[in-house]
C-alpha cells in the first residue's frame, strides 16, 4: 500500500477550509461559496482516495457548504425596506473567523513556550525529564496509573545512581526499536514479570528510560500490559502478538 | 517570628526563593514570615536590586502572579548542557488550539471547544489535564451538568505569563495579508 504524502494534516473541517481560502486568495467576507464547495469536496474525495478514514466531521462541513450553496441560488424573499437581507453565509463566515483567531492564539502561545524554554528555573529543568516520557496518547492495557508508573520508573532510576556517576564510557546508541523487539521477545518467553525486576536487568540510565519508552509503545500497540497486585507490586504482562494492530507497509 | 531585621527578612525570602519549586506570590511570602505584602514587595525590589548591582548568575522574575529566581541569560548554554540537551516537549497544533480557545474562554465546556474547532477534542484534552496546564474548576448549571475547564498556575509558568491578562486582545489576531478586506465588517464581538 502507498502513502500518499501530499495529505496534509488539517485538524478539522475548518481547518481545511481556512487553508483553501489563504491558498486562493479568497476574500473571507466575501466567500465564493461555489468555488469553494468544488474544492472542498476535492480535498475530501483525495483523503478518501489516500485511505485515511474521513472524519464525520469532514462530511458535515461539506453538507454545510452545500446546503448555503442552495440557500444561494434560491430567488430571495421579498422583504420589508428597513430588513436586513441575511447572507447564508454569516454564519459560517463567524465561524471560521473565530477559529482563526484561535489559531494565532496558539501560535503566540507556541511562541512563548519556545521563549520560555530558554528560561532556566528550579521548577523547570528538574521537570524535562518527565515530561519527555509522558505520551501524548491514551494506553490501553494500563491499569496502572500514569503517576504510579512514573514513581516506580524513578525507584529504578535512583538505584543507577551511584554506578552512572562513575562511567565515562562513550554514550551507547540504544534506539527504542530495539529495545521494542528486545522486550517483546524478552516478556513472550517470560510471561509475567515484576517491573523492579526487569528494569534492574538493565545496565545504564538511558537504557532504562529508552526501555521505558518502549514499554509504553508496547501497551499502546496492546501487546503488553501492566498491571498491580494487591500489595502495590507493579507486573507487566505479555498479552499476545498484536497481528491484528501491526500496521500494513 | 516576630521582628526581622530588614538583613534576616532578605535572607530568609532569598532563601524560601530558592527552595521553592515553583513561584510564589506575596501573599504566600507573607505567610511564611509574617512580614506584611508591602514589606514582602519592597524586600524583593532590595534583592532584585542587589542581584543586578552585583552582576550575580541568578535573576528575580515576576511570573504567574509569584516570584521565582531564573538563571541568567549568559548561563544558558551551560545550563542546556547540564539538562542534556534536552528541551521540554512542546504541544501538538490541536492541544496548542484547544489551550488556547480554554485560556480566553475560561471556564468552559468540551462541547463549546468542540464548536469552535469544528472537532473533537476529547483526546487533547486529556493530555492538557495530564500536564497539569487545565483544570476542572466546576459544573456548568445546563442539561448533563457538563464539566468546566479553566488554565492553571502552570499554563502561566509554561508559557511565561504574569497572569492571564497579558495575553493579547482576540481581536489583535489578524494577519493583513490573509484578510483581504481593508474595512470588516465587524462580525465577532
Amino acid at each position: 500500500m502507498s502513502i500518499d504524502i501530499s495529505v496534509k494534516a488539517f485538524e478539522g473541517p475548518l481547518d481545511l477550509l481556512l487553508s483553501l481560502i489563504k491558498e486562493k486568495r479568497i476574500d473571507i467576507y466575501d466567500i465564493p461559496i461555489s468555488e469553494i464547495t468544488k474544492a472542498y469536496l476535492e480535498e475530501v474525495k483525495h483523503m478518501e482516495d489516500s485511505e485515511y478514514e474521513v472524519a464525520t466531521e469532514f462530511i458535515v462541513m461539506a453538507a454545510t457548504l452545500m446546503e448555503i450553496k442552495a440557500k444561494m441560488l434560491l430567488p430571495k424573499p421579498q422583504l420589508e425596506e428597513d430588513e436586513e437581507q441575511e447572507d447564508p453565509r454569516t454564519e459560517l463566515v463567524n465561524r471560521l473567523i473565530l477559529y482563526k483567531q484561535f489559531k494565532e492564539a496558539a501560535g503566540y502561545l507556541y511562541e512563548n513556550f519556545e521563549d520560555q524554554s530558554r528560561v532556566f528555573a528550579r521548577d523547570n529543568i528538574n521537570q524535562i525529564l518527565l515530561e519527555e516520557l509522558r505520551p501524548d496518547h491514551d494506553l490501553r492495557n494500563l491499569e496502572v496509573s500514569m503517576t504510579e508508573l512514573l514513581s516506580a520508573l524513578k525507584v529504578v532510576l535512583e538505584a543507577k545512581r551511584d554506578e552512572d556517576e562513575i562511567s565515562s564510557l562513550p554514550r551507547e546508541q540504544i534506539t527504542i526499536e530495539d529495545q521494542i523487539n528486545w522486550l517483546e521477545l524478552y516478556l513472550e518467553e517470560k510471561r509475567d514479570l515484576l517491573f523492579s525486576e526487569l528494569f534492574g536487568l538493565l545496565k545504564s540510565k538511558v537504557l532504562i528510560v529508552v526501555t521505558f519508552m518502549a514499554l509504553l509503545e508496547l501497551v499502546h500497540r496492546g501487546v503488553l500490559g501492566v498491571s498491580q497486585t494487591d500489595s502495590s507490586e507493579i507486573y507487566v504482562n505479555y498479552l499476545g502478538v498484536a497481528s491484528l494492530t501491526v500496521e500494513e507497509e | 517570628m516576630i521582628g526581622l531585621s530588614p538583613s534576616k527578612a532578605k535572607k530568609i525570602l532569598e532563601a524560601v526563593l530558592f527552595m521553592a519549586p515553583e513561584p510564589l506570590s506575596t501573599g504566600k511570602l507573607s505567610e511564611l514570615t509574617s512580614l506584611t505584602e508591602n514589606e514582602v514587595s519592597s524586600f524583593l525590589k532590595d534583592i532584585e536590586q542587589d542581584l543586578i548591582d552585583h552582576d550575580r548568575g541568578v535573576r528575580l522574575e515576576t511570573i504567574a502572579g509569584g516570584v521565582r529566581f531564573v538563571a541568567c541569560k549568559e548561563a544558558e548554554p551551560y545550563l542546556l548542557e547540564l539538562s542534556q540537551g534536552q528541551k521540554r516537549n512542546p504541544l501538538s497544533p490541536a492541544a496548542l488550539e484547544v489551550l488556547a480557545i480554554i485560556s480566553y474562554m475560561q471556564p468552559i465546556t468540551r462541547t463549546e471547544i468542540d464548536e469552535i474547532r469544528g472537532v473533537s477534542s476529547e483526546s487533547s484534552i486529556g493530555t492538557l489535564l495530564d500536564r497539569g496546564l487545565i483544570a476542572e474548576v466546576g459544573r456548568k448549571e445546563a442539561p448533563g451538568r457538563p464539566i468546566l475547564f479553566a488554565t492553571t498556575k502552570a499554563f502561566l509558568v509554561y508559557f511565561g505569563l504574569k497572569d492571564l491578562t497579558e495575553l493579547p486582545e482576540l481581536s489583535e489576531f489578524k494577519e493583513p495579508d490573509d484578510i483581504e478586506n481593508t474595512n470588516p465588517p465587524s462580525l465577532v464581538e
